[in-house]
């Protein structure tokens, strides 16, 4: 409880602290940067007048940023949700969106170039993963809209500046710095209506979107692709089917730290003194040798650590440092390196994830990784037969276990 | 948009327009607290209208100002009784990892634990803010107040994602000696 204190006692803090970080403003753009978004954000509103028809009064729907509430409007904006960066790194959600208006019964999604992702946050609805197309049935509660999410994924992008070192945004073709997302609306009363949300990557990386009616012309063959199958909620979030990864009795020393499991280095690199970069996280709190009936057993290594500050050596006490991406623990008057675990045991709950289902797992690659979520794009076959093209599951780690959050297309 | 000396003059004047203003002005910051905590829109939801309701009895005779702060502090502890209320039912909120945080910072498994009152650690953690570069102060805040995500404070302050976990970092370790040196043990 004792960050339910410290909690209790942030809450009665003078209002001037909080008042100062609610109006909080960074450093503003230089002039460079902001000639840059004003020209890209004219563009982008040129883009916009050539594919726009003229208004046919289509019933009332409207579309807002998730996170934001934002309104996505026909005149075009620069999106504050997310950016990507020349060497791929994206931060954020770049266009995460909801739907809103009155009675609509189903909305189908079709996403040109990329892929897009719904999440139903009532949990009522079936997902699809990270998909192109697929149907939404929306129904007669209005209130619901709200958390009906669609959230566009530039994979495609990403991978682009990622693979290839010289790649930059500003070189990026065409398809790759545009897309749109057609949503082919229905009524409850039978009525249609046809829209679209047009996003564009800018030079500096932030990204340009606009929401309005739309026309599906012949040549746009991607709204005709068939839609995705919805993946049900309960295998899609089945996070008890997932079996736990856990090491057996020959396990490496181990110490689990805000929400990183870390290993020690296979060549057991040490340091004699402290190092001006080691930043202090605290001492470990706990080990698990007791529970493990190895009481006494000293150097016995057997099970994970789970909890914060916990290792599975008898340490108790240990001071313990952050070092960059990894952490170095003193022990006998050493500094011991260990690295942070995440991709054997990312790539493990990924394979497990797939033997649930009718998929039977070719090869894994390795797409992108971060601390706490790691995407591979899966090569699968279902009844031996090479689905193409590969699909993509996404993992976030969680308590020290890594757990799949998405999965699709 | 509509200043809040008129809002707070609306709920004077016992009018709901009040709370509309409130919400067209205030809602989505409020939402977006809210939701930091409870992880769930609906509770979030719930929790900002509670904490309309609660500041429509408030006012008057309260005549709060700065008005965006104190509803977000309303909204803030409503939405803390729910987070404990629901707790186990929950998913992770950025509030949980934020609070991990602080707990391996403030634990002190060799020391015998002596209780402080509430009050007295709010002055501490006050005198500990004041020491803090303002921007630092922000970060602290933003993280461990609104309970914001690390990449949220780094689009707020112009820094990257990695920068603002390393400064947490070195906030904490910079607090927790500075608990210790005031005995201070939770």
């Amino acid at each position: 409880m004792n960050s339910k204190k410290f909690s209790e006692a942030m809450g009665e803090l003078d209002s001037k602290y909080v008042d100062e970080a609610l109006s909080y403003k960074k450093a503003k753009k230089t002039v460079g940067a902001r000639l840059g978004l004003t020209a890209a954000c004219l563009a982008v509103v040129v883009a916009i007048g050539s594919i726009r028809i003229p208004f046919h009064g289509g019933m009332d729907v409207s579309a807002y940023a998730h996170g934001t509430d934002e309104e996505i409007t026909a005149v075009g904006a620069v999106m504050s949700g997310g950016t990507i960066s020349d060497t791929g790194e994206m931060k954020g959600h770049p266009m995460m969106f909801y739907l809103s208006g009155k009675n609509i019964a189903t909305v189908r999604f079709s996403c040109k170039n990329q892929q897009i992702n719904f999440m139903d946050w009532t949990e009522k609805r079936d997902e699809f993963g990270n998909a192109q197309n697929f149907t939404v049935v929306y129904g007669e509660d209005e209130s619901e809209y709200y958390y009906l999410t669609i959230d566009w994924v530039p994979n495609a992008t990403i991978r682009e500046l990622t693979d290839n070192k010289d790649s930059t945004i500003a070189d990026l073709p065409e398809e790759m710095r545009n897309d749109i997302i057609v949503m082919e609306i229905t009524f409850e009363n039978g009525k249609t209506t046809t829209k679209a949300i047009t996003i564009s990557l800018l030079d500096d990386g932030t990204f340009a979107a606009s929401f309005g009616d739309y026309q599906i012309s012949e040549e746009y063959t991607f709204v005709n692709r068939p839609d995705s199958e919805a993946i049900p909620r309960d295998l899609l979030y089945s996070q008890g089917d997932i079996p736990v990864i856990s090491s057996t009795a020959d396990a490496a020393p181990m110490i689990y730290v805000n929400g990183t499991l870390y290993k020690q280095s296979a060549d057991q690199t040490s340091f004699d003194e402290l190092k001006d970069d080691f930043v202090y996280l605290g001492a470990i709190e706990s080990d698990i040798t007791d529970l493990q009936g190895n009481i006494g057993a000293g150097n016995t290594l057997d099970g994970v650590p789970k909890e914060n500050l916990q290792a599975n050596r008898p340490i108790v006490g240990s001071e313990v440092y952050q070092y960059g991406n990894d952490i170095v623990v003193r022990i006998e008057g050493k500094y011991w390196l260990y690295e942070a675990q995440t991709i054997d045991e990312a790539e493990a709950a990924a394979r497990a994830y797939y033997e649930n289902t009718v998929f039977e797992v070719v090869s894994l690659e390795l797409k992108k990784q971060t601390e706490n979520e790691t995407v591979f794009s899966a090569c699968v076959s279902k009844g031996g037969v090479i689905q193409d093209p590969d699909r993509t599951i996404t993992l976030q780690l969680n308590n020290g276990t890594w757990e799949v959050v998405n999965e699709g297309y | 948009m509509i200043e809040d000396d008129k809002i707070i003059e609306m709920f004077f004047g016992r009018s709901e327009q009040g709370i509309r203003e409130l919400d067209i002005k205030y809602g989505k910051v409020c939402r977006r607290l809210s939701y930091n905590i409870v992880n769930s829109r609906q509770d979030a939801e719930e929790c900002v209208n509670d904490a309309y309701l609660g500041a429509w009895n408030a006012i008057p005779p309260a005549a709060p100002s700065p008005l965006l702060a104190y509803i977000c502090k309303v909204v803030r502890n409503i939405s803390l009784k729910i987070y404990y209320r629901k707790e186990a039912a929950k998913r992770k909120s950025t509030y949980t990892i934020a609070m991990e945080e602080i707990e391996a910072c403030l634990a002190d498994p060799n020391t015998v634990e002596a209780e402080i009152e509430a009050r007295e650690l709010t002055r501490i953690i006050e005198s500990f803010l004041d020491t803090l570069t303002a921007e630092n102060r922000v970060i602290f805040i933003r993280r461990y107040w609104f309970s914001d995500s690390c990449k949220d404070i780094a689009e707020l302050v112009g820094l990257t994602e990695k920068n603002i976990s390393v400064r947490l970092t070195r906030i904490r370790q910079k607090m927790r000696s500075y608990l210790a040196e005031r005995e201070v043990f939770l």
